[in-house]
């Protein structure tokens, strides 16, 4: 056991932050600097486009992807570390993260040749935006049950999906979409599915943005009618199988910076509480240092979920990650109303953000699996549970 | 960085609990039987757990142990946490702790010696009168804020036996007024005996929330009700499922810090960075264990509330460990001073 990084590792650490700070030194990102993130997802999108190219002018795109491919082949903990400082550089939110997290891995793994050829490259470079087609208003936690149809025109070989899918992160942004729909409707429902790419500027795909509780629209939702598209990912009706490995390519090295992410929202609530009178209450002294105790938790529960990783099986820690930080994201957007008192009742530009973290956390406990699922997860896989 | 047990971290897990899991242990008091037949003496000759933590040479006297870190200490505690068998391996491993942390000195490592070789120890820790394994201890450490003293030992000392809640932890009153005592080391030997010591609790601690956890997963597969076993409810999952949230944080929380708080492990160490893991580790893994206590109970449901199921045993071990080196809500308390400022 050891818990610290490596000499090479922290010699690498030092090369991701000195390239951070001089490239964030450039006048045309200092506006976005530190927006763009989770609850802020629409803003400045076209800016934090520039700055995607300008990522892959210094080889900071897909990063862990196959030197081949254009990545740079990092270990799990460089990859950890590089995400590590580029929260701490508070560099602006990835526009591209369905791209070249999940789309990309995906078709390294399941693409054929010409699809690699056509797909990888203007992802490495920054400049194709992808969005990701998977909940349905009727398929949302129970995802098999998706009705999205693609038919396949036997003469020309190409698909016509129709079907509408919701939730869809930037989606008026985004230049594709890999999408699941249903290819052979007579088939039990996780083998019927195939996953196809749908390039978005068409006139078969109708986008309307979500307006969240936050007032922002981060997410929209996406009408296909009769959209045309040429490939599918994978074998024709293997669609549930690429989906699942999509997700399981999540190695999570973004949960270091995730973390630290979290801690800079800490850090801000604690100030605000130390401006409110809020640290001298008794109550909320003992929340937030119980707060700041269970994000070293987490932290810690990230590390072994990360060394695990090294050997190749998913432990309990693995299991119990979405549900705790969620949760604990939720608590601190409750506390952060609870240190701005009574001034919690006015939306006062000066703590914008703090109210955009109590609106926002709502969703933590919902996307990629609510609260509830989580549970059933963990009762049921890692406990063995019976599940009826 | 690798946050995953070593090869002899493991085997000393695993040796630990196969040991611990064939004797009598907690059941056996409740049928008045003796727990660990052999007695201490005998758990020191299966299991060395005494050397593990200490030097593999010592200065000024003979013997020596195996040099590992911390880590290993904590997973035989996490064991015995695990099937409750009593004994008096708590006061062992703070006392050899606190000895650690003092400078190397020819009573010191006397001290150390006599641990490997089986010697029962304790700490007193502020001078406070209740003293966890103080009963039978052979020798003791005192840790106040102004020092480390050694009793070599403790024939005049006054000591009495205190009725606990949890019948497998010793605590007695200890008056060492009478008593010869030997300075061992200087104030800064308290904040980092202190942080290993909560470390150490802490590990204790995620073996009584995890034993807690299964024996409510295997009663939920097994005890049916409504046509099939009440584990396929949600409500019952939900329960479990949160169970091992408690379980997997306390773990995170308790080797992190028994990683961070030993200076054989962790060269880089502070004092401050000691004191907050050592701090959050107890808080998590105490609060932990009170909470999968009284959760498996509610999962057991009737069965659960006899005298004759282990159940109390565990809940009162859980409530009893969560005070022994402060509430949690103390250890927040403390880390808000740091955060915000003192009141």
């Amino acid at each position: 056991m050891d818990l610290a990084f490596s000499p090479e590792d922290e010699r690498f650490r030092l090369e991701v932050r000195t390239w951070f700070e001089a490239a964030l030194l450039d006048p045309r990102f200092a506006p976005i600097r530190g927006r763009g993130g989770l609850g802020d997802m629409d803003a400045f999108v076209e800016e934090r486009k520039v700055w995607e190219r300008h990522l892959a002018t210094g080889g900071w795109t897909c990063v862990g992807w196959p030197e081949a491919h254009g990545g740079r082949a990092l270990s799990l903990h460089q990859e950890v570390i590089f995400n590590e400082e580029y929260v701490r550089s508070r560099a602006p939110g990835r526009a591209n993260h369905c791209g070249e997290h999940l789309l990309g891995p995906t078709l390294v793994h399941f693409g054929t040749p010409e699809q690699q050829a056509r797909y990888l490259p203007p992802i490495v470079a920054g400049t194709e935006i992808w969005c990701q087609g998977y909940s349905e208003p009727d398929a949302g936690s129970d995802l098999a049950g998706l009705r999205t149809r693609a038919e396949r025109d036997p003469a020309s070989g190409r698909f016509r999906v129709t079907g509408q899918k919701v939730w869809t992160s930037l989606a008026p942004y985004s230049d594709q979409c890999f999408v699941l729909a249903r290819t052979d409707p007579d088939a039990p429902r996780h083998r019927g599915i195939s996953c196809i790419l749908v390039p978005m500027d068409q006139p078969g795909v109708t986008v309307r943005p979500i307006r969240q509780m936050t007032g922002s629209a981060e997410f929209a939702e996406v009408f296909f009618d009769g959209a045309v598209a040429d490939d599918v990912v994978g074998p024709l009706h293997g669609g549930w199988k690429v989906a699942m490995a999509t997700l399981a390519f999540e190695r999570g090295a973004s949960t270091l910076g995730q973390q630290l992410a979290f801690k800079a929202e800490l850090e801000r609530i604690i100030d605000v509480a130390k401006e409110t009178g809020a640290a001298a209450e008794p109550v909320l002294r003992d929340r937030i240092a119980g707060m700041w105790m269970r994000l070293e938790v987490m932290r810690h529960n990230a590390l072994r979920t990360l060394s695990a990783h090294d050997g190749g099986e998913l432990p309990r820690a693995a299991m119990v990650q979405k549900l705790y930080w969620a949760t604990w994201h939720r608590d601190l957007g409750e506390l952060a109303m609870d240190v701005l008192g009574e001034a919690c009742a006015l939306t006062d530009p000066a703590y914008e953000d703090l109210h955009r973290l109590f609106l926002w956390s709502r969703s933590d406990t919902i996307y990629a699996g609510t609260n509830q699922i989580q549970r059933n997860i963990i009762a049921q896989r890692a406990l063995g549970l019976p599940r009826k | 960085m690798r946050f995953a047990l070593d090869d002899d971290q493991q085997m000393v897990a695993d040796a630990a609990r196969d040991y611990l899991e064939r004797l009598p242990g907690a059941r056996a008091l409740l049928e008045g039987a003796d727990p660990v037949p052999g007695g201490w003496a005998s758990m020191v000759e299966e299991q060395s757990w005494p050397s593990l933590a200490v030097p593999e040479t010592l200065d000024h006297a003979d013997g020596g142990g195996f040099g590992f870190d911390q880590v290993a200490t904590g997973l035989v505690l996490e064991a015995l946490g695990r099937t409750l068998v009593p004994s008096p391996m708590l006061g062992v491993a703070w006392a050899t702790a606190a000895l650690l942390e003092c400078p190397p000195a020819p009573a010191r490592d006397a001290a150390l010696a006599r641990i490997t070789e089986g010697a029962t120890a304790c700490v007193v820790w502020d001078d406070d009168p209740v003293v966890v394994d103080g009963l039978d201890a052979e020798l003791a450490v005192c840790v106040t804020p102004d020092g480390a003293w050694l009793v070599p030992g403790l024939e005049g000392a006054t000591r009495t036996a205190l009725p606990s809640l949890d019948p497998t932890r010793a605590l007695a009153r200890l008056d060492l007024a009478c008593v010869e005592r030997v300075p061992v080391g200087g104030p800064e030997v308290h904040p980092l005996a202190r942080a290993r010591a909560m470390a150490l609790l802490a590990c204790g601690c995620v073996g009584v929330a995890e034993a807690v956890m299964d024996l409510a997963v295997d009663y939920a597969k097994v005890r049916a009700q409504f046509g099939g076993p009440i584990g396929r409810f949600q409500a019952v999952q939900h329960l479990c499922a949160d169970m091992l949230v408690r379980v997997e944080s306390a773990r995170s929380a308790a080797w992190a810090a028994a990683w961070t708080t030993c200076g054989v492990a962790n060269p880089a160490r502070t004092a401050d960075a000691a004191r907050s893991a050592g701090r959050t580790a107890l808080a998590t893994a105490a609060d932990a264990a009170f909470a999968n206590a009284g959760a498996s109970i509610q999962v057991h449901g009737g069965i659960g509330f006899t005298w004759e199921h282990v159940c109390h045993l565990y809940f009162k071990r859980a409530r009893t460990d969560r005070t022994l080196l402060g509430e949690p809500r103390r250890h927040r308390a403390a880390l808000a001073d740091q955060l915000l400022g003192g009141l």
